[in-house]
């Protein structure tokens, strides 16, 4: 399957913020779009150049690339209804998760 | 014509009234301690007032007009890591509100910076965790270290009492005199070591709690120590004891060292020792104005109760009123029998209950000790 969605995870270390929110970003996406999204998880201790150059004020912020438009949430990530909606990506009845 | 004027003048004075409110509403967001940010319905920033500057230590103008990302907060708010470059990251409590911005549906984010808070809770955590993990080493290491100190002493005794049998008096009179002091030693290793073992198990091997009947277990005790109490003539009393949870054999076990104690160390006269069992608010009533600890009693304890045993013995050294509980710790030397582990393990019983053991006395003329039990009802 191609890759459809393509996804960034800004996170800050090792944090227990970071941690729940990379976990329930995974488990949303991998029920969703299993196989076919790419997850870049960047850790802005690590990496404070491209958090400046995307302007990330927080973590856990998660900006959505393909497909457009180009979306950004911020937050615990926790309500996948919600996490869905914010990045753009509406349900389609008695399917997959769909653009 | 005159109506219209009025109008004019009404509309003037609604201008200025208006325009002061505006400044007081803005003061409150310049002056705000938290970072307050406006984005619209999608959260691309509309405006950031000063203290949001402070807590991402960058210059605002750069963002305005910039994307934050729709805010997603499960409940009244969320915790989040705040980036500031340069510097170490801080942790933020943001709490966002749908409302209106200039006619269209923004978001209104409050982000509290409670780095510090975070950093004392992580601070304490982790201390509680070294402590907890500390207490269980060492709680392991008691009883590894007595339980299997316990064979080769057993050998060292064995065959230094054979040799006590066997060669006494083939050897000199010094020899003679050096294995007796061995064989004493051992002996006295021997009864430290079961003391040991017994005071790591009160943790390890304590039983669940079940509802227990003090004035039973008052019997038993006493029962354990009726040569002792046959021996001293010692006349017991108590009040009227109360039923409660626990664990039986342990509350035999504190009972019979309190009472014990008081047997050993009498004075002259005929020892006479008192048992009794107030619940917390009688005892706090009757002690008013007494002691601090006494009177800290409740802060510490809501329900339960104070028993004390009170004798007539030869009484404590008030300087050494917290030592007495310390492991193996004793202050007549060896005048009196025993390693010094009673105390200690009364303690730990009273602990385990979450409950506190003290002692009032006064030399020569006689100890009071008290210790609570929390109701487990309640």
């Amino acid at each position: 399957m191609a890759v459809k969605y393509v996804l960034k995870l800004y996170v800050t270390g090792v944090t227990p913020r970071s941690q729940a929110a990379l976990k329930n970003i995974k488990k949303i996406l991998s029920e969703a779009y299993k196989g076919a999204y790419s997850l870049k998880v960047i850790d802005v201790v690590k990496h404070p150049k491209l958090a400046e150059d995307d302007k990330i004020l927080a973590t856990p912020t998660l900006i959505k690339i393909l497909p457009p438009p180009v979306a950004r949430i911020i937050g615990d990530l926790l309500d996948r209804e919600k996490v869905l909606l914010g990045l753009d990506l509406v349900v389609v009845r008695g399917g997959a998760w769909k653009k | 014509m005159k109506k219209l004027a009025n109008k004019a003048g009404q509309h003037k004075i609604d201008l200025q009234a208006l325009k002061e409110s505006e400044a007081r509403f803005r003061s409150i967001v310049l002056w705000s301690p938290d970072a307050i940010i406006v984005t619209d319905a999608k959260g691309k920033i509309e405006y950031m007032n000063p203290a949001a500057e402070r807590v991402f230590n960058r210059k605002m103008g750069s963002f305005v007009g910039k994307d934050f990302g729709l805010p997603l907060v499960d409940g009244e708010s969320t915790e989040i890591d705040i980036f500031r470059p340069g510097k170490d990251s801080g942790v933020g409590d943001m709490h966002v509100v749908e409302a209106e911005w200039l006619n269209e549906k923004a978001h209104v984010i409050t982000i509290r910076d409670i780095t510090e808070r975070k950093q004392a809770e992580e601070a304490l955590k982790k201390t509680m965790a070294d402590l907890e993990r500390s207490n269980k080493e060492l709680e392991q290491f008691a009883y590894v270290a007595s339980h299997d100190l316990q064979e080769p002493l057993r050998m060292v005794a064995s065959y230094v009492q054979l040799l006590a049998k066997r060669y006494q008096d083939k050897l000199d009179a010094d020899a003679n005199e050096f294995i007796g002091y061995a064989v004493d030693g051992a002996n006295r290793m021997q009864e430290m070591i079961n003391d040991l073992l017994s005071y790591s198990r009160i943790e390890t091997r304590g039983k669940p709690f079940e509802t227990v009947d003090c004035t039973a277990i008052l019997n038993q005790a006493l029962t354990n120590l009726k040569i002792a109490i046959e021996e001293s003539s010692a006349v017991i009393t108590h009040n009227p004891l109360p039923t409660m949870t626990g664990d039986e054999s342990q509350l035999i076990q504190l009972f019979q060292n309190l009472i014990g104690n008081a047997v050993k160390f009498r004075g002259k006269e005929t020892p006479h020792i008192h048992i009794s069992c107030k619940s917390i608010e009688e005892w706090e009533v009757q002690n008013r104005g007494l002691k601090s600890e006494i009177r800290n009693l409740k802060s510490k304890i809501e329900k339960g109760w104070v028993f004390s045993v009170r004798d007539n013995g030869i009484g404590i050294d008030p300087q050494h009123k917290e030592r007495v509980f310390n492991v193996f710790q004793r202050l007549h030397g060896r005048d009196y029998s025993g390693t010094g582990i009673g105390l200690s393990i009364c303690k730990r019983v009273v602990e385990r209950y979450g409950g506190k053991i003290w002692v009032e006395s006064e030399p020569e003329k006689g100890s009071t000790f008290y210790f609570t039990i929390p109701d487990r009802h309640s």
